[in-house]
């Protein structure tokens, strides 16, 4: 009966732990015209996926064309990796002073993801998801100048919605693969019992 | 600076990045996305015929440009090129488009470089900086006529992107100037889209005109209406003595649409007001004693010295005034009325099929009751009654009105003749025509219509051929104004929905609702032409010009406004001297000349159409024919006259004064200079210009053969027509052939080159 209170109180414990634990986050956005933003990123949520920060590993596609270098006549292009940047209101710009949280709540966002050098030199790609009260901003942006700069009509690397649309916006937490759950679950365990006896 | 900025892999660019995002600078980012509607105005012209059943008003809606051609321009050349990022605009107009590096926005309409008809406009990078909220986010940029406007005004004017906005703005006369940024269709208030809907007609057919340009090839030399260069289409080689290498150049759309506004070197002006006085040559009015503020208003400006009148006596002079041509008109003898049937090219209706406005003041316009209007329908020759010299209706009650003075007055003091717009069939058919004509008050009395008294003393007892006794004169405008009071007259034509009071011309100017081209016709009294009426004269242009300065349209810096000054002919028994056809054939039955080229009258209803090909004036190509065969009266020049031009460019300090200009012209040139200033002809092509305003030294060195009239010149440059621009160089030791030899005016050059070669209506 003792070591039944104590597994319960360890699952108790692995969920409330799990608000807190760094995770992989997938993410669409369906543009009105059809187009479609997908990616995924790694970060921390302690509600469950509700908001995310300390974001990285960060992957995005337009219409499945990845946001990446591109070779052309043996030239490539776009080796920058990407970056993620909030948007401060007063300033009017993406800036780096202000924490970069992802919600899964659409309406509630206001980041850029983009090439890491794309205010020095000319820029590679971007997926902006932006909703500014304080300005009357509200638009999502996805555009791949790699490709969308030679583009010809009827090319699909360039999206806009303006204003963008909280519902065609989802954000997924990944689930981990049965054996890494279970590595967890048994390092959580052993960790509860573990300040459980030293606290004893 | 903080830097909390945490790129994946850190390094100086990254450290740069977070500066620049930090401080939220958009220029930094060289990107662009942009959206926007392509749009602009469907513009419908005027149908011309004889008449009104057959004639209707030109009709303008705004509208979108589906599937135009959209580009970063990234070597702003104005066109599309391979490389450069574009689209194409949806059945809305709509278009979005991205650009990793800065660049202007192209929009190729109708087609790619090269596609007749095709046009062009334009979005300056500024434009675009300024609606960037952010370098990463979308633009909202529409690309319209407007659009390319504001884009030349800072590419020309040195003006900032605000600036230019702003002065466009204020120059068309917009509420809110945020609107001239919206396609047509967008812009909700229906005065602020009237107005640029206006703008947009006229920027679109100069716009189209500089696509023209570059696909044909044209040279800067062309384009400036130099044609003394060898390996220029039209070379003349009889006069290159004045060529610029850099005339040889050709340009892409960027230059081309700035020569679309200075075609031929003339700028483009907003209104322009054109004051004809009668029977004076030069020698009689410069530095004339007795004209003392017209010789200031002269002086003020730039004057032309060897401007010539194109005939003898008035009539063809006016004729010629309002269509480059007097028709074979020779004499003041009875016309047919309308002189001029089968739809011919004339001032009135080229400025109506381009969205231009025009109106005749008269001075005497006739209030005529309600029931006996003068009305062209029931109006078919001179009134033989009245001597034959002054067009009246005979329904008219003009012996009913009567002066302050008691005496019984007649309309008679204006002359209906003196208004060139009259003679033409096609014109008075026009729904504006009535409409266009609008009373204006002068001197009468001893005080004028304001109550400040006249300086000077009427000439005892003058005779008028009308009749009228000077001496007790009242207000004659006053009187008018109380007839039609008395007689509840709202307006004096038939179709004139402009009600009757002495002075309309004043009211314009206050509403700001005068044309685009005005033309000034004082009455008999004022025009110089009675006995005696040479100092009421000079007071009645103090007193109109007077009206004009205080006007806030000349006192807007934004716009451009130019006064002209003139007379319809010199004196004969002085100065008749000159021109390709010394020998008149004298004053007898009218001859009305049709010309034809390749068996078509060239003077078609077609040619009217702006940048119609109606002739092209290639050697070889057309063969141009005249019926009389002998037209041996239309460019014989009848001495030299006075032209003066005084602008508020000028006024304002932004341009010179005290210029002069001695190349020959004539009313011939004045046509051409008012064609090139309202975009209304293609200098590229000789046969868009009006009747004899194309005959060009080079129109007619490639017709000589089929101008009989022109056979046996000493002179081609002299008997030629060319834009009052003032780019022909004499060369050294020339010498001036000039009327003035007769006259008492010394010209301030007589050999050589003059001071400058400025243009005269120069505006900056």
């Amino acid at each position: 009966m003792h070591a039944l209170v104590k597994m319960t109180v360890a699952a108790a414990l692995i969920g409330v732990s799990a608000v807190a634990s760094a995770g992989t986050y997938d993410f669409s956005y369906l543009f009105g015209d059809g187009q479609e933003v997908t990616g995924s990123f790694t970060g921390t949520s302690t509600d469950g996926g509700q908001s995310v920060t300390n974001i990285s590993n960060l992957q995005v596609q337009l219409n499945g064309i990845a946001f990446g270098p591109v070779t052309s006549n043996g030239v490539t292009t776009g080796n920058a990796p990407l970056q993620v940047n909030a948007w401060n209101p007063t300033l009017v710009a993406f800036d780096d002073t202000t924490p970069v949280t992802i919600y899964a709540n659409g309406a509630l966002n206001n980041f850029s993801i983009s090439d890491v050098d794309a205010a020095v030199n000319v820029p590679d790609y971007e997926f902006v998801y932006l909703n500014d009260a304080t300005n009357g901003f509200y638009e999502v942006v996805a555009n791949n100048y790699l490709q969308s700069d030679s583009f010809s009509p009827g090319s699909t690397q360039l999206a806009t919605d303006t204003p963008g649309n909280a519902a065609d916006w989802t954000l997924t937490p990944v689930p981990l693969p049965a054996p890494v759950l279970l590595l967890a679950s048994s390092l959580g365990l052993l960790g509860v019992i573990g300040r459980r006896r030293r606290a004893a | 600076m903080s830097s909390k900025f945490q790129p994946p892999s850190p390094s100086k660019v990254a450290a740069a990045v977070a500066s620049v995002l930090a401080l939220g600078s958009a220029s930094a980012f060289a990107g662009s996305i942009v959206q926007g509607v392509v749009g602009g105005v469907n513009f419908t012209p005027p149908v011309f015929a004889d008449t009104a059943a057959a004639s209707s008003a030109a009709s303008t809606t705004p509208t979108v440009f589906p599937g135009a051609t959209v580009c970063f321009d990234l070597n702003n050349n104005g066109a599309c090129d391979a490389g450069e990022p574009y689209t194409t605009t949806s059945a809305t107009g709509s278009f979005k488009l991205s650009s990793a590096t800065e660049a202007p926005l192209v929009a190729q309409i109708g087609g790619a470089p090269g596609t007749a008809g095709r046009n062009v406009f334009r979005v300056h990078p500024q434009q675009i900086t300024a609606a960037t909220k952010s370098p990463l986010l979308v633009a909202t940029v529409n690309i319209t006529p407007i659009s390319t406007e504001i884009a030349l005004a800072i590419e020309n004017q040195g003006v900032t992107y605000n600036t230019a906005v702003a002065n466009l703005a204020q120059r068309i006369g917009v509420a809110t100037a945020a609107n001239v940024l919206l396609p047509p269709t967008q812009v909700t208030s229906s005065g602020d889209q009237a107005l640029i809907v206006k703008e947009s007609v006229i920027a679109q057919n100069r716009l189209k005109l500089a696509a023209k340009f570059v696909d044909r090839g044209d040279t800067v030399g062309e384009l400036r209406g130099n044609f003394d260069c060898p390996a220029v289409a039209s070379f003349d080689p009889t006069n290159a003595d004045a060529c610029a290498v850099s005339d040889l150049n050709t340009v892409a759309i960027p230059a081309a649409q700035k020569y679309a506004y200075n075609l031929e070197g003339m700028p483009q002006y907003d209104y322009v007001f054109v004051i004809v006085e009668e029977n004076e040559s030069q020698s009689s009015v410069v530095g004339a004693s007795t004209l003392p503020y017209i010789n200031n208003l002269i002086s003020s400006g730039n004057l032309f010295y060897n401007y010539f009148s194109t005939g003898a006596p008035s009539e063809p002079n006016y004729l010629a005034l309002g269509a480059a041509d007097d028709w074979g008109q020779v004499g003041d003898e009875a016309l047919p009325y309308p002189a001029v049937t089968g739809v011919k090219p004339n001032l009135w209706n080229a400025i109506d099929a381009v969205g231009l406005t025009w109106h005749v003041y008269e001075g005497s316009l006739w209030p005529s009751p309600a029931g006996t209007q003068q009305n062209l329908a029931g109006a078919t020759s001179w009134n033989a009654s009245n001597g034959g010299l002054w067009f009246d209706n005979p329904t008219e009650p003009k012996t009913t009105i009567p002066g302050n003075d008691g005496v019984q007055y007649t309309s008679s003091l204006r002359a209906v003749k003196h208004n060139p717009a009259v003679w033409y069939a096609d014109a008075a058919a026009q729904p504006d025509f009535a409409t266009n004509h609008r009373s204006i008050s002068g001197a009468y009395g001893t005080t004028d219509v304001n109550g400040n008294a006249i300086p000077y003393a009427y000439p005892a007892n003058t005779s008028s051929t009308t009749g009228n006794n000077y001496t007790s004169a009242g207000d004659w405008d006053s009187a008018l104004q109380s007839y039609a009071t008395a007689n509840n007259i709202t307006s004096w034509w038939t179709g004139n929905t402009q009600p009757w009071v002495q002075d309309q011309f004043k009211a314009d100017l206050a509403s700001g609702n005068v044309a685009n081209f005005n033309f000034i016709v004082p009455d008999q009294d004022d025009d110089m032409h009675n006995p005696g009426t040479v100092p009421r004269a000079d007071y009645w242009v103090q007193n109109v010009v007077a009206k004009i300065k205080s006007s806030a349209l000349w006192n807007d810096p934004t716009k451009r406004v130019a006064i002209v000054f003139t007379f319809d002919e010199g004196e004969s028994a002085k100065t008749s001297c000159c021109g390709w056809n010394p020998l008149r054939t004298g004053d007898g039955a009218s001859q009305l000349v049709t010309f034809t080229a390749n068996g078509t009258e060239v003077s078609s209803a077609s040619a009217l159409a702006p940048f119609t090909e109606a002739y092209k004036g290639t050697a070889g190509t057309s063969t141009l024919t005249f019926t009389p065969t002998t037209y041996s009266a239309g460019n014989h020049g009848h001495g030299v006259t006075t032209f003066s031009v005084y602008t508020n460019q000028i006024a304002l300090g932004n341009a010179p004064g005290g210029l002069y200009d001695t190349d020959y012209y004539s009313h011939f040139s004045w046509v051409r200079t008012l064609q090139d200033i309202f975009g209304l002809a293609d200098p590229g092509l000789p046969g868009t210009y009006m009747n004899r305003s194309k005959y060009t030294e080079n129109f007619i060195n490639q017709n000589a053969s089929v101008l009989p009239e022109f056979a046996g010149s000493a002179n081609p440059h002299f008997d030629a027509v060319r834009a009052m621009n003032h780019v022909y160089q004499f060369p050294a030791g020339v010498t001036r052939v000039s009327g003035l030899a007769n006259g008492g005016v010394t010209t301030p050059v007589t050999t050589g080159p003059d001071a400058t070669q400025a243009n005269l209506f120069e505006t900056n």
